[in-house]
């Protein structure tokens, strides 16, 4: 035994002497400190939303993370999660959820190869939404007869479903003008407004209900209310509505006009109310008496819109919540050219006028297309007026088309296409010509297509006989001499044309006038 | 040796706790590693509580301060109980001894105790704190508004005034009234509100009542009274 031990000592010494002691030594500047971080995202969230603390719902599930710097594959003993000091988890990153409402700490755990212990923690707050029962609420909508001068009690009903966590309320109370008189926050489900309130007026008022950790109930509270004038005394509250109210366009300012009148049709008042196309005009008559009345509307200088009326009977205290008075616009723009034509030579930069009864209208509203091809550039409209530049070739071989459509605030839409002649010169021919008595006119025709198409026929239909000369093209030109005798009106009508052998054919008019120097007989 | 140092896991004769220490070393010996021998027993906990016309409330310890009441006391394990001697205390004043002590009718204040002091056999002490509530139920005294009866016209859209009044001895002494509005089975949760204006109510038969609740959960109402509505704004056709 004591030879084995004596060897083994030896062994030993031999191999450490070629050993280099220093490297088993520590160096500060080999080493790395370890560091974590624990991390949680709501699967419904990106995941790039993380954070430390988040309050979700039983049903939320979460993504827990763990960061290990300087990485996850360092040494080290072991690690895992706590859910309130549990252990719960053995992953880096796992998904799950809380169902259990209340205060949670998530503790991420890890004891590195040395045997230090590192740990971060997170915290949830689980929940479900808080309760509010919009029904059972105190006045009831649309209460009438609330002594203005005594205040007005409110109260609705609240819970959290878990029962552990306090209830928060935001109080909202407006006025007619929906100016807001009271935004508060309470923790009863209850409040007294002991100021005094406008006689004969609409209140507004809206609950919002949250919990103590800020979530808020999936319904709120808005209702009404309306106060008590003097005995008898009665009013007419409402709102007025365009049809551009929703439009998608730009708003406009408008100037309704709004006349009471009673039962006999004698007008007890008349008023103006200015507002915008995309607000709802809020209207009060008071106090009226009770009775019947009609109520018009109109907006006068907008001729697209209709009139509407509205009868009423008021009762005595009431303040009536009357319908909402639409006005509507159903006709939509109107689009000509310039020339009033369908059929439009190419040019450069055409015109057109574009207008509507009901709402200005901008380049917003009108939509060009040439050709298949939406364009916005090099167009203007300016007081009705829509400037197009076409940006195009006018050597086009064929027809093409300017599809215009305008769409007012109401959303009416004019849709209307216009055909863009070509104006390309495919050939020369005599232009508009004056003749004299005795003269010969030299008929000619000399294709210069720019295709490269080459003639078949030349057409020539000068004689009036509802036929057309035609010639066999054996060139690129032809001509002949017509005495002044085949031009016996004042202005006679010409057509040359070419007739190419892909069976295209141009026609090109031009007319001959006369002077008549001497007249014959019987003429 | 102090008990109270100890409140939890008292520490008793030596000579029980070895018995049942070896007990345990026999019972238990060739399943576990035994405890230490001399470990004592565990005292789980010693509470009072309040049994009043035979119900025993352990929670906040509250009586009606007209009929008498009687503090008990409660230790688990309740072997360990009989080993224990009992003082009843107020402000450092012994009011009683024993396992229990009554409270008379209407006993003032400070003969009702707030301390009960535990003493084991060796002359140790620990100190158990309470607070006995002496509350006086509200009452719902009437609905002056409308009053049972009461034939009222107009609409459904009016505002109809309801109003009640009640009463509780010890709203002075920190108590608060809740109020549950209850028309034609609808229920209005008003919190202190003691009036509203309410609409709604079709010509016809409604029945109202309102139960008044105190903070401690004492609560009373009167018998559903019934209002008639008749419309006499209706819409002409």
């Amino acid at each position: 035994m004591k030879h084995f031990l004596i060897l083994a000592a030896f062994l030993a010494l031999t191999f450490l002497a070629c050993t280099n002691s220093d490297d088993a030594l520590f160096d500060a500047s080999e080493s790395s400190t370890i560091s974590i971080s624990a991390k949680l995202s709501l699967e419904k969230d990106s995941i790039s939303k993380q954070g430390k603390a988040d309050t979700v719902r039983p049903s939320d599930t979460l993504t827990f993370i763990a960061d290990v710097e300087p990485s996850r594959s360092i040494r080290m003993q072991k690690y895992y999660w706590t859910l309130d000091g549990e252990k719960w988890a053995y992953e880096f990153s796992f998904r799950s959820n809380i169902i259990n409402p209340g205060h949670h700490k998530v503790a991420l755990v890890l004891v590195d190869y040395f045997g230090d212990t590192l740990s971060d923690t997170l915290n949830v707050w689980v929940g479900n939404l808080p309760v509010l029962d919009e029904k059972a609420i105190v006045p009831r909508p649309g209460t009438q007869q609330i002594p203005p001068e005594s205040g007005v009690t409110f109260a609705w009903h609240a819970y959290d479903p878990d029962s552990i966590y306090s209830m928060r309320y935001r109080f909202v109370l407006k006025d007619a003008s929906r100016k807001t008189i009271v935004d508060t926050l309470i923790d009863k489900p209850n409040l007294e407004y002991k100021k005094s309130l406008d006689p004969l007026t609409q209140y507004s008022w809206s609950v919002y209900a949250f919990n103590e950790i800020g979530m808020a109930a999936s319904t709120n509270i808005s209702s009404s209310f309306f106060t008590m004038g003097a005995k008898g005394e009665s009013a007419i509250v409402g709102n007025i509505q365009t049809s551009a109210y929703a439009s998608r366009f730009s708003s406009d300012s408008i100037c309704v006009s709004l006349t009471i009148l009673d039962s006999s049709g004698k007008v007890i008042s008349m008023d103006s109310l200015a507002g915008r196309t995309d607000s709802i005009l809020r209207y009060t008559k008071k106090p009226l008496p009770p009775g019947s009345y009609k109520i018009a509307a109109s907006l006068p200088r907008l001729t697209d819109y209709i009139p509407d009326t509205l009868d009423i009977q008021l009762l005595p205290s009431e303040v009536h919540n009357a319908e909402t008075i639409y006005l509507n616009d159903i006709v939509p723009p109107t689009i000509r050219s310039i020339p009033l034509a369908d059929t439009l030579d190419f040019a450069d930069t055409l015109r057109f006028f574009v207008t509507d009864g009901g709402s200005a209208l901008s380049l917003d509203n009108i939509q060009i297309n040439f050709n298949g091809r939406r364009i916005t550039e090099g167009t203007s409209f300016k007081k009705d007026t829509l400037t197009i530049a076409l940006n195009d070739s006018p050597e086009s071989v064929s027809y093409r088309l300017l599809t215009l459509t305008a769409t007012d605030l109401s959303g009416n839409k004019n849709k209307k296409s216009f055909y863009i002649r070509p104006t390309q010169d495919w050939f020369e021919c005599n232009g508009e010509t004056t003749l004299y008595d005795e003269e010969i006119l030299e008929v000619f025709i000399h294709d210069t297509n720019p295709y490269g198409f080459e003639p078949d026929s030349f057409y020539f239909d000068i004689f009036k006989n509802d036929q057309a000369a035609v010639y066999k093209a054996t060139g690129d030109s032809h001509s002949f001499k017509v005495t002044y005798g085949a031009f016996p009106a004042v202005v006679n009508h010409v057509r040359s044309g070419i007739r190419y052998t892909n069976g295209i054919i141009k026609w090109k008019e031009w007319t001959v006038s006369r002077v008549f120097t001497t007249r014959s007989e019987g003429e | 040796m102090d008990l109270k140092t100890l409140f939890g896991r008292t520490r008793f004769c030596k000579a029980p706790a070895i018995t049942l220490a070896l007990s345990v070393v026999f019972l238990n010996g060739c399943l576990d590693i035994p405890d230490t021998p001399d470990a004592p027993p565990e005292i789980e906990h010693i509470s009072v509580y309040v049994e009043q016309e035979g119900i025993k409330d352990s929670s906040i310890l509250k009586i009606f301060p007209g009929d008498s009441a009687t503090l008990k006391v409660s230790v688990f394990p309740r072997q360990y109980k009989k080993d224990f001697s009992f003082e009843w205390k107020r402000s450092g004043r012994t009011l009683g001894t024993g396992e229990s002590y009554v409270i008379a009718p209407k006993a003032p204040a400070r003969d009702i105790p707030t301390l009960l002091a535990v003493y084991d056999p060796l002359g140790g002490e620990t100190t158990v704190s309470f607070n006995v509530i002496a509350n006086t139920p509200p009452q719902l005294d009437s609905i002056t508004s409308p009053v049972a009866g009461d034939t009222i016209y107009g609409n459904a859209s009016m505002a109809i005034l309801f109003k009640w009044y009640a009463s509780d001895k010890d709203l002075n002494y920190g108590d608060a009234l809740n109020y549950t509005l209850v028309i034609d089975s609808t229920r209005y949760e008003l919190g202190t509100l003691s009036d509203i204006r309410q609409s709604g109510f079709a010509t016809g038969e409604h029945n109202v009542y309102v139960i008044v609740t105190d903070s401690y959960g004492d609560c009373d109402s009167i018998a559903p009274q019934k209002f008639y509505v008749i419309d006499t704004l209706g819409r002409l056709p």
